[in-house]
């Protein structure tokens, strides 16, 4: 990445750190070539047995967008939130483009069952999932903040009680609800 | 939800976990107190909460990794089915999820296709998919798919078959100009063979079309000549939706949309497929005949805009007329596979197979008078050929027309001769190939420019007429011109001095010439000569390749290594050398593998290679950068182990490189359609081809070309000039030579049709024995310390990984499964062995000997190690921040070195002592030296002086050393023609 694409990405993080949601927009296509070199990178490792750490792959990820020296973060939590957030949102976008590839966006005259084309395959669940997420997060904010930070941004419990400056223990109990919530909510759809 | 709700919610969820199991019923009654709704509520929260197990538990990207990293819409990437890892997908559409899988095992790489899950479920299906693929699986026939296995694993049924690299009949007929007349008959002979001996079990193909034929990619075969698969034999029908109407056709047309063209796939049914009637072998005939049609036109012979068009063109039309060019007897064979009553078609494939056959054989004699007649088709196979002539009235018209093609088989027959020759002989003379002339094919000569042997780089002028040549004598370069017209004529047109040159390029208008100078350790410099003989001038410091020119002449794009950041840049400048700007930047580390780049005739995109790492440990591909917007991405998906120069053919069609395809075959000239992607090899022996230049016109290619003669020589360790040679082959030791406990030698050899193997001899050159002889290719060996095993390099599976074998060649074992590894070296006291990642980075692991987990040694860009006899050190490339590389001593552990020596060729092996370690010298002539490890000056170990040394091993005693010495020579090659085999 040039350093002119390097202050780039710095920008837009920090607009939308900022408020500006439309600096989302332009961002995701920049991390998302980091993430997929970054997945690339886990699959190598896992091949060779070694344990995944996410929260250290994805903050590799970001340190290597941004030029350190010109974001103030707040603090690690912000950092970490922000990251997750993104995280969410490049993740669930690829399985919404995979799942709308099943079907075959180019097919006209599908005339017949489109049970046959479409398997029910982890691509759509996550989408499910996020869309659960979202209705969670409007009923109760701290407890979709939780899973964002612990499913999307792979985060440890203690690291989600630091970024939410709540107890552990506040976390375990958050997380187990919000867990059964969302578990619910997935299979009653389906 | 109201929020009080929630936090009620929230709250009884809690406490009625902190209850024993068998209490929260109790507990529940008393809390709710009658409030069904919200008992409801907490009941279905605590049910959840047993049964979620492990949902959300693992984060997202570790779930999505894989389909991110491979953007599979199938996560089925990367998982294990039962004993085979899937790798990759290699077929996308709706019904064919093909993968590419190792077979954990055997060892092996497979091709896997899954049933699609939605039919997991329908047992009829499942039993008519077993039952199909068990009698398929009967079929064993060499241009039959071989089916290895079929199960069910993790809820999918499988069909495991052999993997097949190569390219499908349709991107051939898409890529190639025309085919020519010998190969259409060759692919098409091996295809009725193969639906013969289907047909003769009673199986029928259902499926015939150039999609599902393979033309197999194997570098070792004449390029004219190639080995065709059938694929999916009695499958097809099984993945497909049922339908005993007329609707079969157009269902099975929408169901394959994803494959690309929704009209495709039904052009290649015959007329009672396309009418939902019964099948049999005579369909796949019909099918044969239109793939034979369309190799022969470039059409389908029935087409339409809709599944339906198509129908009705197969049903009710005839094909156009095929052009004057095919012989009539041909067109007489296709005229009858396509009649529409099967009753008039050819009843049997052996039918068809013998009209093919007799055609091709008088083909053959007709253009080769001394009768060498070309049996490949029935390479391989026992058949028995029923010399059943169909009756032909015009037999002798046929005669006439066959003779009025003048050349085309003969020249394809001549050249692969040559070729095959040259193969075993070493081209080494000069060999100019003058074909009968013809109007319809250009011949490609190839014709050695110099035969001194020492030249390092060569360019042509872009109007044909001169070449300049790099020329190398002792520690002193040279640049030289040469007029082509003229071979004997040559000019120096500089001094000799001590200075390394490189990238030389000329000028769009021929007028001037630039090169890169490197002197000492001084960063290269980017000069211009004006004229051929003017005084040079420098225009850029710090180049590290060629320069490459916009079209219009007004600017050039280069690469300039930053090993202080550790990284490459890709950079603009205007002609004169001001106004330099960066294009792209990248980590040097691993990223950038040769330094070298190519601007396009339009203007519009240059494009370099680059490392990506993917599981065959090929990790080069070709990237074009926008030179508008910076904006990168790969021209094609076509990896190679190592890529050493690039240049655009004028009209912008591809690209003409030289590479390695894996790490064990020789560096060819290959031609890369754009935006295609296609591949095609140019060269086709046994040398190396380094550098490539053209002329404006493209009609002409210079390269450069390197040969290598060694052989094996013992000597005493402190009297090395003391030498005796112990093997007499050519090309031995080159890729590794190392002893056993007991005093005897084990090397890798080419033999003659180019495969790498190794051998075993004992030290005075007697009782030669091999030691492996499948396929793929085997070097690079290093010997246990208890002498039990002999660990080397494999590519026998597709990709080169550590194998290892007992010390007479028995009991082959793979070693390493990773994106693939290189250059195994034993410890010599214990059961590690170390290797590098054949990433760019190369970065150093261990794993025992009696297999298991690698360990990570050293995480940096690195390369061969070297293991002190101690086995306490290893002594490994180190990269670090200044213009060179040197070596580095680390613990055996790995981690950070505790000392770095400056020794930049590669440590070949520490002395019997432990006190020093051994290295090529740099020079030309070259020799060992001993640097110690203490950082005393380097002494000379060995005192050769006519030849190079290649590769080099201390015994276990330490009192003998052997090596692999011989000649490397560099001449000038000038191609013409090549485009013609296109």
């Amino acid at each position: 990445m040039t350093s002119d694409a390097r202050h780039e990405v710095t920008q837009l993080l920090i607009a939308w750190s900022d408020g500006d949601r439309s600096a989302l927009g332009k961002l995701m296509p920049l991390v998302d070539k980091e993430l997929h070199r970054l997945a690339h990178h886990y699959m190598r490792r896992e091949n060779v047995g070694h344990t995944l750490q996410t929260t250290a792959l994805v903050n590799e990820a970001f340190l290597k967008l941004i030029d350190q020296k010109h974001v103030q973060w707040k603090n690690r939590a912000h950092f970490f939130a922000l990251s997750a957030q993104l995280m969410r949102r490049i993740l669930v976008d690829h399985a919404r483009s995979r799942q709308y590839a099943k079907r075959g966006g180019d097919a006209q005259r599908i005339t017949f069952d489109e049970a046959l084309v479409v398997s029910g395959e982890k691509g759509s669940d996550l989408v499910a999932l996020d869309e659960a997420l979202t209705k969670l997060t409007a009923i109760d904010p701290r407890k979709g903040k939780v899973v964002e930070l612990r499913f999307f941004g792979g985060l440890s419990v203690e690291e989600t009680a630091e970024a939410l400056k709540i107890s552990t223990v506040t976390v375990m109990r958050e997380w187990s609800m919000a867990k059964a919530w969302l578990y619910n909510s997935l299979n009653n759809e389906a | 939800m109201k929020p009080e709700r929630w936090q009620q919610l929230d709250q009884l969820f809690h406490s009625a976990l902190e209850q024993a199991p068998d209490q929260r019923a109790a507990f529940l009654d008393k809390v709710c107190a009658g409030d069904e709704s919200l008992r409801r509520q907490v009941e279905a929260l605590l049910g959840a909460h047993e049964k979620a197990g492990s949902f959300i538990q693992k984060p997202a990207l570790e779930v999505e990794a894989r389909s991110l990293a491979y953007d599979q819409p199938d996560s089925v990437v990367g998982q294990t089915l039962g004993h085979y890892k899937i790798i990759t997908s290699i077929g996308a559409g709706g019904m064919g999820e093909v993968y590419l899988a190792q077979d954990i095992q055997l060892g092996r790489k497979v091709a896997l296709k899954l049933l699609p899950a939605e039919f997991t479920q329908d047992s009829d299906r499942v039993r008519r998919f077993q039952q199909e693929a068990r009698a398929a699986s009967a079929l064993n026939h060499p241009n039959i798919i071989t089916i290895h296995d079929i199960g069910q694993a993790e809820g999918r049924h499988f069909i495991a078959t052999e993997y097949i690299e190569g390219e499908t009949l349709r991107q051939t007929i898409n890529v190639s100009k025309s085919l020519q007349l010998g190969e259409v008959l060759s692919i098409v002979l091996q295809v009725a063979d193969a639906l013969a001996a289907a047909h003769a079990k009673g199986i029928v193909h259902r499926d015939i079309k150039p999609e599902n034929i393979i033309l197999v990619r194997d570098s070792h075969l004449q390029q004219k000549e190639r080995f065709v698969k059938v694929l999916d034999f009695g499958i097809a029908k099984l993945t497909e939706q049922e339908a005993g109407t007329e609707g079969e056709a157009t269902t099975r047309v929408l169901l394959n949309t994803h494959e690309g063209s929704v009209i495709g796939t039904a052009s290649y049914m015959s007329p009672e497929q396309a009418r939902g009637e019964k099948v049999d072998a005579r369909s796949d005939l019909w099918s044969l005949g239109t793939v034979l049609y369309e190799m022969l036109t470039k059409e389908a012979p029935f087409g339409g805009d809709t599944a339906q068009d198509v129908i009705a063109s197969i049903l009710k039309e005839e094909p156009p007329e095929i052009s004057a060019d095919v012989p009539d007897r041909l067109k007489w064979i296709v005229e009858k596979a396509l009649r529409k009553d099967k009753e008039e078609r050819y009843q049997t494939a052996r039918e068809m197979f013998s009209d093919l056959r007799m055609l091709q054989k008088l083909e053959n004699e007709r253009s080769v008078p001394t009768g060498v007649t070309d049996d490949r088709s029935t390479r391989g196979n026992t058949i028995q050929v029923q010399a059943k002539i169909v009756g032909d009235t015009a037999g002798n018209s046929f005669l006439n027309a066959v003779r009025r093609h003048t050349g085309l088989v003969g020249i394809l027959l001549v050249i692969s001769i040559i070729a095959a020759l040259g193969t075993v002989f070493g081209l080494r003379k000069l060999i100019r190939i003058n074909l009968m002339p013809s109007s319809s094919f250009q011949d490609m000569s190839m014709t050695e420019l110099t035969s001194s042997g020492k030249v390092i780089d060569a360019a042509i002028s872009p109007d044909g007429k001169f070449v300049v040549q790099v020329v190398a004598d002792g520690e002193q370069q040279r640049l030289w011109m040469k007029q082509v017209s003229s071979p004997a004529s040559e000019v120096p047109i500089n001094e000799a001095a001590k200075t390394t040159y490189t990238g030389l390029t000329f000028s769009k208008s021929g007028d001037d010439l630039f090169y890169t100078a490197c002197e000492n350790k001084l960063p290269c410099s980017l000069y211009r000569m004006p004229g051929l003989g003017g005084a040079p001038r420098k225009l850029v410091t710090d180049v590290d390749s060629s320069v490459s020119f916009s079209p219009d002449g007004k600017q050039f794009a280069y690469l300039r290594g930053i090993p202080p950041q550790g990284e490459v840049t890709l950079l603009i400048a205007n002609a004169d050398g001001t106004g330099e700007r960066e294009i792209v930047r990248r980590n040097m580390g691993g990223d950038v593998p040769a330094f070298v780049c190519s601007w396009s005739p339009d203007g519009k995109v240059i494009i370099y290679p680059l490392n990506s790492s993917d599981e065959s440990g090929n990790s080069v591909t070709l990237v074009g950068v926008q030179v508008a917007d910076g904006s990168e991405k790969p021209i094609s998906s076509r990896r190679w182990a190592k890529v050493d120069h690039l240049a655009w053919v004028n009209d912008g069609s591809g690209l003409v490189l030289t590479g390695r395809e894996n790490h064990g075959s020789p560096s060819q000239v290959w031609f890369l359609s754009y935006p295609g992607g296609q591949v095609h090899k140019i060269t086709n022996d046994l040398k190396d081809y380094v550098s490539v230049s053209l002329t404006a016109d493209s009609a002409t290619l210079v390269t450069v070309d390197s040969e290598q003669v060694s052989n094996i020589w013992i000597a005493p360790y402190d009297n090395a000039r003391d030498a005796s040679q112990i093997t007499g082959n050519k090309f031995d030791g080159v890729e590794g030579v190392t002893w056993t406990p007991d005093g005897r030698i084990i090397y890798a050899s080419r033999t003659g049709n180019g495969k790498l193997d190794l051998w075993k001899v004992d030290a005075n050159g007697k009782e030669q024995k091999r030691l492996t002889a499948d396929e793929g290719n085997n070097w690079s060996p290093s010997v246990s310390a208890d002498g039990r095993y002999v660990t080397f390099v494999s590519d026998r599976t597709g990709s080169d990984h550590i194998w290892r074998i007992d010390v007479d060649g028995s009991n082959a074992r793979q070693l390493t499964y990773g994106v693939g590894e290189l250059n195994p070296q034993c410890s010599p006291n214990s059961d590690w062995v170390f290797y590098n990642l054949s990433t760019g980075k190369n970065d150093v692991w261990k794993v025992s000997i009696q297999g298991g987990e690698p360990v990570h040694i050293v995480d940096k860009a690195s390369g061969v190690v070297a293991i002190s006899p101690n086995g306490k050190w290893i002594a490994a490339p180190y990269h670090d921040p200044t213009p060179k590389w040197k070596t580095g001593i680390y613990p055996i552990e790995g981690g950070e070195p505790n000392k770095i020596l400056d020794i930049s060729t590669g440590v070949l092996s520490w002395t019997p002592d432990g006190r020093a370690l051994v290295y090529l010298d740099n020079v030309d002539v070259q020799n060992l030296n001993i640097q110690p490890i203490d950082g005393s000056p380097p002494k000379r170990l060995t005192n050769f002086t006519d030849s190079r040394l290649f590769s080099f091993a201390i015994s276990a005693d330490g009192k003998r050393i052997a090596v692999a010495r011989g000649t490397l020579t560099h001449d000038v090659v000038l191609i013409k023609d090549f485009r013609g085999q296109q």
